[in-house]
């Protein structure tokens, strides 16, 4: 895998997760506390895989790209 | 900006409390897996019976060069002895299973998810890769 690849499976782990972190948010308006919790440990877990299975991987071959995600977060929020 | 000139904080009241708290849970967390850490590494080290030069001789009592290097299962020939590697195989599993328990996830899932709750914009990726920091740090090692 090239560096470009990585940062490209970085920005997907980033995308797919967004969607279970903005249910997060869906789920604390409209679920009862207790529901609340459950769902929101179940999609932790879930972000959880894709960031060991994906994003760990990648930091563990390109360890410099941590740096990069830090400095893209702290600039524009996001990885770009 | 508060009066002091430090940046306000995103959060309530309750929700810096409970952030603190669990900062504080983790740091014991960490410490304590230290320690644990450090118990394991020099409790590996001891072994009664491990060879020892013989008393009345110069280092007498101390450990000798022979430190069980053949009984290793990288250290097996092709041939070598399949019940030992799978002993040392097993070891390493349950090493692995004490120290990064099912319980144990759940209890890093409890304290970080919080994390993924502060209010970002929907395109933002702080919260994610600060969660992605919190699992991490909380498993350590063993991930």
């Amino acid at each position: 895998m090239d560096k470009k690849i990585a940062h490209y499976l970085v920005m997907a782990a980033f995308r797919a997760t967004g969607d279970l972190e903005t249910l997060l948010g869906f789920l604390k308006q409209h679920c009862r506390p207790d529901e609340y919790e459950k769902f929101a440990l179940g999609i932790a877990g879930a972000i959880d895989a894709v960031n060991a299975g994906l994003v760990d991987k990648v930091l563990a071959q390109f360890p410099e790209i941590a740096g990069e995600i830090e400095a893209d977060i702290a600039k524009y929020g996001k990885v770009l | 900006m508060t009066f002091d000139g430090r940046k306000a904080s995103p959060f309530p009241d309750d929700t810096q409390r409970m952030l603190r708290a669990r900062l504080g849970w983790i740091t014991a967390c960490c410490n304590f897996e230290t320690a644990a850490r450090r118990f394991e590494s020099v409790r590996r080290k001891y072994s009664p019976d491990q060879p020892r030069v013989p008393a009345g001789n110069p280092g007498g009592g101390q450990w000798s060069a022979d430190d069980g290097q053949s009984a290793r299962p990288d250290a097996l020939t092709p041939d070598g002895d399949d019940d030992t590697l799978v002993t040392e195989i097993l070891r390493k599993a349950k090493n692995l299973n004490l120290t990064a328990s099912p319980a144990d996830y759940q209890k890093c899932l409890n304290i970080c998810y919080p994390i993924l709750e502060r209010p970002k914009p929907p395109w933002s990726d702080r919260n994610k890769y600060d969660f992605h920091k919190c699992m991490n740090a909380c498993l350590g090692i063993n991930r």
